[in-house]
């Protein structure tokens, strides 16, 4: 089929460690929003490209933009991970403590607190509003990119996005308007 | 559902305007006041997510994981035995070579080797284009060494620059945004790969360091000034930055291609890209800009790095901070006080660095210099963290040794080094950077020196070589880090006719044995424990004395106890709201009274507040820790049984950190394991553990 030849081959090799260089952190990110564990998202991010590299062929056949082929493929290293860890309850991070003594301990603390809250809310979306908001706010895809991922049309994931949104400010009230937004440190544009 | 779907369309609109091309909330809201209020509430949830779940991987990891897929690439090539490995077996090497030889098939496919060449001047659009960035990719891959992949970036950086000129003038708009985002991606890389080596020079020299941080601080410091006070020495210091003058005026050249540009692009969406990289382009100046003040701070500071060969005698650094707005000068020479002799036994007191004279940098050290009277052998440094994560120590000072040598700040709290002298191996003298601390801070490296002056032990003081008493011990000294409790010495006879001994060891010390007798050349092995349950934090140095009919001889002790190992069995205030710790200056944290140390105000405040706000308390005596092990993932997880049989487990972590923070908490855990209370403080409806308390009983 359309992958035989040794010129194909190769393409897909520098393809592939292309798509590496421009999306890995966002993988990344997205898989952290998942997993809850930073370490664990790296490996698991790490993990998606060697699928890639494996199934390079059924993203071909589908004929779907490489973005969308590969948060699916990071979509499926998330459930993947789930279902063989049994979804055992291993607390993240208490950074909340190490956190804590920097220039103003409780504000930080706090802030930190609220984002574990805001975390905590969106795992108790419906799965279809998660990936909607990892797709949009934390791999940082537009609504259409959302929509190839999803296969939904882009209308579709506007419409998912204001519901899920809505829903996820129904569960955390207005402690969410507490949160600072200070200027952008390490994180980049999404 | 019309006018729900139009609202749907402007949330969109505003959620691309604000979280990604930077616009503030408040401007788009202003163009539907109609939805004022429901889009702010949505964008500010919007923004909360990103923000919850904003995190960039570590280098180690990214590097790691390009590692992992080269690596895979390279084994599927070699196992499928592509045609070009057979056909060309030199170029099976390795996929690197390989996709090189894309390349040149790509170029015999086409036609003519002329095909690629042509294809470099292909824009978006263009057939050959994709020619082009397969071409782009390749060199990308085979630069091996990050100064490469930084030169690959810088030039990619112009050819998209010249490619969105290009593209505008063709009515080509669409691929504006796509080459923006590529521009500012090769901007960002080229700027970290280029200021990396940078930021290494200026890492490994301590005192430049220091003032090119404040230089970097104050971008209008007149540069010509600090060149006229301290020309460049002869074989000074070699800055790489070139690269990075390079790139600056690369990103000079991008600047106004993009001003021109501004009347050029017709699209909205456009517009907005080259808004978004007009930012992006000015931030990232001024982030080389800073790199390179530091950079000429090194060029231009005294070469810092003679104070290594400088001889013990050598007064402190004279003119090691010659930026005329440097903030204080942090060197020993500003407030060099003699440390306060601690005697053998005794805790050391931090002095502190008033805040007045310290700048808020990484940390603050308790002491800037150390004096080793002819006796002592033993001192302490306390550093507090400001705004630093983590901290290194290293010294020069021969005989000198550090306990430990880095380690990880955990919930502020300052940590403690031993500074021990063997006086077998130490040279007399003055060293004005005799101890170097280094701590990471948002400025980049921050460095701070300790003074050490070591005297020469008084005439009448015995050598440490074993006296004549019938007897040797070994080893001479024995020193407990931080967790270690638990270390054995033997003793050896050596009087002809056999000798009885008897050791004699401060009550914090359990000896296995206290008394006995020797045939010559015959040993006992003895186990010293350490109780530190009964022992304030700090650095305690004592000894254990075996006295014979003969003589005595010493074995030398010191126990390091750290402020968050102590156990809670002490009483402490009640409530724990003593307004004492936290807001105070770094002389504050009193070694003495122990108990007092945690929970610190902050932690109860929080917890007070959390508990309002939903989160579930579970407080209990602890048990048992049943569990502290590594979970694969380079957390450690800890498994805690309180009384009433919950189990509940929480994991701590980083790969950095993970070992450190480990012996931390596992210790204080681990104290709390005979019957002290924690408080584990839950998030809603979830036994996730947002934070462990360990409380006064």
């Amino acid at each position: 089929m359309a992958r035989q030849g040794p010129l194909r081959a190769q393409q897909d090799a520098a393809v592939l460690a292309d798509l590496y260089e421009q999306y890995y952190e966002r993988v990344a990110r997205y898989i952290a929003a998942r997993v809850s564990n930073r370490d664990l998202a790296e490996d698991l991010a790490g993990d998606v490209f060697l699928r890639c590299v494996e199934s390079i062929g059924s993203f071909e056949q589908r004929g779907i933009p490489m973005q969308a082929w590969l948060f699916r493929v990071a979509h499926n290293a998330v459930i993947d991970h789930y279902r063989r860890s049994g979804r055992r309850q291993t607390t993240p991070l208490e950074e909340a403590e190490e956190q804590a003594g920097r220039s103003d301990p409780p504000a930080e603390v706090e802030q930190k607190l609220l984002l574990d809250r805001v975390y905590g809310a969106m795992q108790r979306l419906n799965a279809s509003q998660q990936q909607v908001l990892s797709l949009r706010f934390i791999a940082g895809l537009s609504s259409e990119e959302t929509g190839q991922v999803m296969e939904r049309t882009n209308g579709a994931v506007r419409e998912l996005q204001r519901t899920a949104l809505k829903a996820l400010r129904g569960l955390l009230g207005t402690d969410v308007d507490r949160l600072r937004f200070g200027p952008p440190e390490s994180e980049e544009r999404a | 559902m019309t006018e729900r779907r139009a609202f749907a369309d402007i949330l969109d609109e505003c959620l691309e305007r604000v979280l990604r091309r930077g616009e503030t909330a408040d401007a788009c809201v202003a163009d539907y006041p109609e939805h004022a209020a429901e889009l702010r509430e949505l964008l500010a949830t919007a923004l909360a997510v990103q923000r919850a779940t904003a995190f960039t991987p570590s280098t180690d990891a990214k590097r790691a994981a390009r590692l992992r897929l080269h690596d895979r690439l390279d084994r599927l090539q070699r196992r499928q035995g592509f045609g070009i490995g057979r056909a060309f077996p030199a170029l099976a090497m390795g996929h690197r070579l390989a996709v090189t030889a894309v390349v040149l098939v790509l170029a015999l496919v086409l036609g003519s080797t002329g095909t690629v060449l042509a294809s470099s001047d292909s824009l978006p659009g263009d057939a050959l284009y994709p020619v082009k960035r397969v071409a782009e990719r390749t060199r990308l891959i085979l630069a091996v060494t990050e100064g490469q992949e930084a030169d690959v970036h810088a030039r990619l950086l112009d050819r998209r620059t010249r490619e969105l000129a290009a593209v505008t003038t063709r009515g080509r708009d669409r691929f504006v945004p796509r080459l923006a985002r590529q521009i500012e991606d090769h901007a960002a890389r080229a700027g970290a790969l280029a200021a990396a080596p940078v930021q290494r020079v200026v890492a490994t020299l301590p005192a430049a360091a220091d003032a090119a941080a404040s230089g970097a601080g104050t971008p209008e410091v007149p540069a010509s000034g600090r060149r006229d006070q301290a020309p460049r020495p002869p074989g000074g210091v070699q800055v790489p930055a070139d690269r990075l003058i390079e790139l600056n005026q690369r990103l000079d050249a991008l600047q106004s291609t993009l001003d021109d540009l501004q009347s050029a692009v017709a699209g909205l969406g456009s517009k907005a890209a080259v808004e978004q990289l007009q930012r992006s382009v000015r931030r990232n100046r001024e982030q080389l800009k800073g790199v390179l003040l530091q950079a000429d701070a090194l060029h231009f500071a005294p070469d810092s790095a003679g104070e290594l060969q400088a001889p013990p005698e050598s007064t402190p650094a004279p003119a090691a901070t010659p930026a005329p707005t440097a903030t204080p000068s942090r060197t020993p020479s500003t407030a060099a006080t003699p440390g306060p002799a601690i005697p053998p036994g005794v805790t050391p007191t931090p002095t502190g660095r008033s805040p007045q004279t310290a700048p808020p940098t990484g940390a603050v050290l308790s002491v800037q210099s150390l004096r080793f009277a002819g006796d002592e052998t033993a001192k302490g440094i306390l550093i507090r963290p400001v705004s630093a994560t983590e901290w290194k120590a290293q010294t020069r000072v021969p005989g000198l040794r550090l306990v430990p040598t880095a380690g990880v700040f955990v919930a502020g709290q300052a940590v403690e080094v031993a500074v021990l002298l063997d006086r077998l191996n130490a040279t007399p003298g003055e060293y004005a950077a005799g101890i170097t601390i280094t701590t990471n801070s948002p400025l980049g490296p921050d460095s701070m020196d300790v003074q050490v002056t070591v005297l020469a032990p008084a005439a009448a003081t015995p050598t440490p070589k074993p006296a004549p008493a019938g007897v040797a011990v070994s080893p001479r000294a024995l020193q407990f880090a931080m967790h270690e409790t638990s270390k054995t010495f033997t003793i050896t006879g050596s009087a002809p006719s056999g000798v009885e001994w008897a050791a004699d060891a401060r009550p914090f010390l359990t000896l296995s044995a206290n008394k006995g007798k020797l045939a010559p050349r015959e040993q006992a092995v003895i186990t010293v424990k350490v109780d530190r349950s009964v022992m304030a934090p700090g650095i305690h140095a004592t000894a254990v004395t075996v006295t014979t009919p003969l003589g005595a001889v010493n074995v030398e002790v010191v126990v390091l106890v750290q402020p968050s190992a102590v156990p809670s069995s002490r009483p402490g205030p009640q409530d724990g709201r003593t307004e004492r710790d936290g807001a105070s200056g770094p002389g504050t944290v009193a070694p003495r009274p122990a108990a007092t140390l945690k929970p610190t105000p902050t932690q109860r405040d929080i917890a007070r507040e959390i508990t309002v706000k939903g989160y579930r308390q579970v407080e209990g005596r602890l048990t048992g820790v049943t569990l502290v092990r590594e979970n694969g993932y380079g957390h450690v997880e800890i498994h805690v049984r309180l009384q009433d049989g919950t189990n509940v487990v929480t994991s701590i972590g980083g790969p950095e950190g993970a070992k450190l923070v480990k012996g931390d908490h596992a210790a204080r855990l681990a104290d709390l394991g005979g019957g002290g209370r924690v408080r584990l403080i839950l998030e809603p409806e979830r036994d996730r553990v947002a934070y462990v308390q360990v409380m006064d009983d």
